[in-house]
């Protein structure tokens, strides 16, 4: 009787874990960067980011750019980005200039657990 | 497995926080000034339950704009706001409308500020010749007309901007190889040598011109079709020149509105150059008459080669109020830059040498891009056309 | 009236045993551990094959749920055998065809709703589809001193279709094979069984008017979808396996206390045609029941009271895709955006004595439906009280009767609904609203029915037939008929 009581704990417990595990890691805290080369020094920027996940296609959109960067938390995916505004930058000689510039990706992998990054190239619109 | 689901029925939902004081802040452009918020409309719409708050007008809170919401219930919300504002961009006044939008912002016990930015338009461009047409035309009788000069000045920008202060310049020097000289001082870095001088009237937003619009400046304002039938009809433009210099002037004063004469190096009659051998040049006039006269009347002067100390009475114009500017030549002499090489790094041939008469009858054009604005990389030399069909001829 | 006095009057004939243990109440007691095919050697008293025609229609005034329609007519012909090879080993088999019409069904384009909703394709044009299924299965079990086992197989094929746009097209194969233990240990048999499936299903829509090219959706739980696969992708299949194990444990004698403990696990692939055999999404199924009891059983009396619960947690994982590098996605990861809690406890009363029996059931019910982000929510849970009477009359020796009537009601006790309402579309929304208005409601049934069995001494094969009615009337005004014939030789 023990020896069949055992036996069926272990099944128990076998079948218990074998369990799906569900995937609950649903957020990641992506920084998005602006790249204005290795000439010029961005001060501040002044844009909204409108960024789009490619597989649902809802919409996030974020004005809080922290110099050239902005943080925002989004569901694990792929996204296109699309910022567009006006910055203030010093140039390698310390002027200051202030344009107007648009930043685009089609396609940035934001999955990372925890936190991803990506980076995005400026276009200056003037 | 979570076995403590089973309790549902004996859970009790908290009540939902509520945010005090939570702020949205409306970001104003960083690259224009003086920006006022004339009229606002805002909504905050409740994703999960629908409900629509509307938001209070913003108080303005150093460069931007911030709406105070006195109380609203944690959630994720659809911000929308449109509204119109002025600014001042590079001397010009201007206006827009704007629209923002924001979807999903969480307002919670954790993030109680949004922030939205208006910055979606486009100041650029400004005001710019589009056409420079002073070539005169001729007669029937092939004999030379030289009375139908216009100019015509656009808004190249996406915005409303105010031509009220916006001078037509004519530049003093004309930049045949005859005409170089060693003026000293030598203001060209700083300021256009001027030789005429004449501004839109205007208290500051009498003469809003709307995105691709434009303004027709004409020396007289007049149908010359009917002294010469080749000639154009100027009756319609917005704005003509008249020497109002008290007695010695003859010119005749049409009924168009007049521009406010500032200067000129004639008293009689003023002809622009004919030969297109002049800089023109729009710019915005900070100082009033007197002002600016006082401030900026100068008498360069050079030794000729005679020995004798010629000078020449003008005013200048500072380049920073420059907004647009364009250099005309003779094709086959063209012996220096009359005004700074910053405000307009090329020029245009109007005719090919000094007996060419071809080129009379035609404008100066600016060329268009594919989206239907003027170019303007400050080169004429890129940006501007000879010989094209005057737009007033009909 | 007169026919009523009749068998009530009567004498009171030799009641058949293996009649009524085939057919009583107190079936119900050991229904559970019968999935174990090795316990099939005592499933029935006497051996018996079965051949049936018979027909069930249910109408609904406005659709109770509208992935399932306002009803259907499905007509079936069955055989089924209960056959003793030896006194220590029998066979039994089920074979079957049925070809109906479902009605109405909206937002719900595959088969087998029930077992892969919310990973479905899906349109708000629906319409009318005819379904055919073909079911065989056959099972072994033999005993060896205190050992007994045996093994099943079920195999079931069906299709769906619908003969105009959207012409939705499914084709299911299920197959089930188990294997089960028992030995006797004392008063008491305890069993063991496992079972593996596996599924296949290809569902297809076909749109045939020029104009009525319309978007599929692939819905991905509480209203929401795939939104970058949904539209021009109208092909999907699904793969689909699993297993389950039982446990149970029952007195040899009929009399003692009895356990039932099953775990099952499933899982259901949605892979797409069009885009090379791309994963959409994986439905995961979890399933535990425990069923503890006591029960007894005299020459007269019949008593058990038994306790259940029921825990079946569905969850579907999205697989986020990225951008395709020639035919190839790249699955960048999966995410379990939607969850599905159902706990169903209750406690079971049965009684009988002589031809009546008695059940009583009591229960809680609660159901907790979750979608991560944007947060979506949908809960209710109910309080519902059944009860049901059976009685099983002997007219004479060649008729018996079994005559039934059951009575129910389930009342909504909690509920919450929690959706991005500013974000969702009017038809969503539409749909969305519908079905919780429906789950927060209470609901009252009542069924009746009667099975004729005649068979005169002389003839080698009896007939039966049955005649049954059940209906629901919910809260907000709806109801739901429900109608049963059937008709059939046994011998």
């Amino acid at each position: 009787m023990k020896k069949i009581l055992i036996l069926l704990t272990m099944i128990l417990t076998l079948t218990l874990v074998a369990c799906h595990q569900d995937n609950d890691d649903y957020m990641t805290q992506a920084t998005i960067y602006l790249d204005g080369g290795d000439t010029l020094t961005i001060n501040r920027v002044q844009a909204m980011a409108q960024i789009t996940n490619l597989n649902t296609r809802h919409v996030v959109s974020t004005a809080e750019f922290n110099g050239p960067q902005v943080q925002i938390e989004l569901l694990r995916g792929a996204y296109q980005i699309n910022v567009e505004g006006i910055l203030s930058y010093n140039d390698e000689k310390g002027v200051q200039h202030i344009r107007s510039f648009r930043a685009i990706s089609d396609y940035v992998e934001l999955a990372g657990t925890g936190s991803c990054q990506a980076k995005l190239n400026i276009i200056f619109l003037d | 497995m979570a076995v403590s689901t089973v309790f549902v029925a004996c859970s009790k939902d908290d009540a939902p926080y509520v945010v005090e004081n939570g702020t949205v802040t409306i970001e104003m452009p960083i690259n224009v000034s003086d920006v006022v918020l004339n009229n606002f409309e805002g909504t905050a719409t409740n994703v999960q339950s629908g409900e629509v708050i509307k938001l209070a007008t913003p108080v303005k809170n150093g460069d931007n704009y911030v709406i105070t919401i006195p109380s609203i219930t944690e959630g994720m919300y659809n911000l929308a706001a449109k509204g119109n504002i002025s600014f001042v961009k590079d001397g010009v006044a201007g206006t827009t409308d704007f629209e923002v939008s924001s979807n999903d912002v969480a307002l919670n016990e954790k993030s109680t500020t949004a922030k939205m930015v208006v910055s979606s338009f486009k100041a650029e461009g400004g005001f710019v010749f589009s056409e420079i047409c002073t070539t005169g035309s001729l007669t029937p009788q092939n004999k030379n007309y030289n009375y139908d000069a216009y100019f015509v000045i656009t808004n190249n920008s996406d915005v409303v901007l105010y031509a009220d202060s916006v001078a037509l310049i004519e530049s003093m020097f004309q930049s045949a190889s005859s005409g170089k000289q060693d003026w000293n001082p030598d203001v060209r870095p700083y300021a256009i040598p001027a030789g005429a001088v004449f501004m839109i009237p205007g208290s500051g937003k009498d003469h809003p011109v709307a995105p691709g619009e434009s303004i027709v400046i004409a020396n007289n304002a007049m149908d010359h079709r009917t002294v010469n039938e080749n000639s154009y009809d100027l009756t319609g433009a917005d704005f003509e020149v008249y020497l109002d210099n008290g007695g010695n002037s003859m010119d005749t004063d049409y009924d168009t509105p007049n521009l406010d004469y500032y200067f000129c190096y004639t008293q009689t009659i003023w002809l622009p150059s004919v030969q297109q051998n002049r800089s023109y040049a729009i710019a915005r006039i900070k100082e009033n008459k007197e002002t600016f006269l006082a401030n900026h009347s100068e008498t360069p002067t050079y030794t000729a080669t005679t020995g004798k100390l010629m000078e020449s009475k003008q005013v200048q114009i500072p380049n920073e109020w420059v907004l647009d500017a364009v250099n005309l030549g003779t094709e086959d002499d063209f012996g220096w830059f009359v005004i700074s090489e910053t405000l307009d790094a090329g020029w245009v041939a109007g005719r090919a040498n000094s007996k060419d008469t071809t080129q009379r009858g035609t404008s100066i054009k600016r060329k268009m891009d594919s989206t239907g604005k003027y170019v303007d990389t400050n080169n004429s030399t890129n940006d501007m056309e000879a010989r094209q069909t005057p737009s007033m001829k009909k | 009236m007169a026919l009523i006095c009749q068998l009530l009057t009567a004498k009171a004939a030799a009641p058949d045993s293996a009649y009524d243990y085939r057919h009583s109440l107190w079936r119900h007691t050991i229904e559970e551990t019968l999935q174990n095919p090795a316990l099939m050697n005592g499933a029935y008293l006497a051996p018996f094959t079965e051949l049936s025609l018979k027909g069930d229609y249910r109408h609904q005034s406005a659709a109770f749920r509208l992935e399932q329609g306002t009803g259907y007519l499905m007509p079936e012909l069955t055989a089924r055998s209960f056959i003793r090879l030896t006194p220590s080993s029998v066979v039994w088999g089920e074979a079957g065809y049925s070809k109906g019409d479902t009605y109405n069904k909206v937002y719900n384009n595959v088969a087998d709703f029930d077992l892969l909703y919310p990973d479905v394709i899906a349109d708000s044009l629906g319409g009318d589809t005819k379904r055919e299924r073909y079911i065989f299965s056959g099972g072994y079990a033999a005993e060896k001193g205190a050992w007994m086992i045996g093994g099943e197989l079920k195999f079931r094929a069906e299709q769906e279709y619908r003969t105009y746009d959207p012409r939705m097209r499914s084709i299911v194969s299920d197959l089930l094979l188990k294997g089960g233990a028992a030995r006797n240990l004392g008063d008491y048999r305890m069993g063991l069984s496992v079972e593996g499936n596996i599924y296949r299903q290809t569902a297809d829509v076909d749109f045939y008017g020029e104009t009525n090219g319309m978007g599929e959706l692939q819905m991905t739980g509480l209203g929401t979808s795939y939104v970058r696969f949904s539209g021009s992708n109208r092909d999907i299949f699904y793969e689909g396996k699993g297993g389950a194990v039982t446990m149970d444990l029952q007195p040899v004698s009929g009399s003692g206390w009895m356990a039932h403990l099953g775990y099952a696990q499933h899982q259901y692939e949605r892979l797409s045609d069009e885009y090379n055999s791309l994963p959409l999404t994986t439905l995961y199924r979890q399933q535990v029941g425990l069923t503890f009891g006591w029960k007894q059983k005299t020459a007269d009396v019949e008593k058990a009271l038994l306790l259940h619960a029921d825990y079946d947690k569905r969850a579907s994982d999205e697989h986020v895709v990225g951008t395709a590098t020639g035919q190839d996605y790249p699955i960048l990861t999966d995410l379990t955006m939607y969850k599905q809690h159902c706990w169903d406890v209750a406690a079971e009363a049965l009684y009988g004595r002589g031809d009546w029996h008695l059940m009583m059931r009591v229960g809680y019910l609660s159901n907790r439906e979750q979608y991560a982000y944007v947060e979506r929510k949908m809960e209710y849970a109910r309080i519902y009280g059944e009860l049901t009477a059976q009685w099983l009359k002997t007219v004479s020796c060649n008729l018996r009767l079994n005559v039934y009537a059951k009575g129910g009601y389930a009342g909504n006790i909690n509920s919450k609904i929690v959706m991005p309402y500013a974000n969702m579309t009017a038809s969503i929304k539409d749909y969305v609203n519908y079905t919780y208005k429906y789950q927060k409601a209470s609901y009252a049934q009542a069924q009746a029915g009667v099975r004729a069995d005649y068979q005169p001494k002389l003839w080698r094969v009896g007939v039966f037939a049955q005649l049954g009615t059940a209906w629901q009337f919910c809260s907000i005004g709806e109801h739901e008929a429900n109608m049963h014939v059937s008709l059939g030789i046994i011998f």
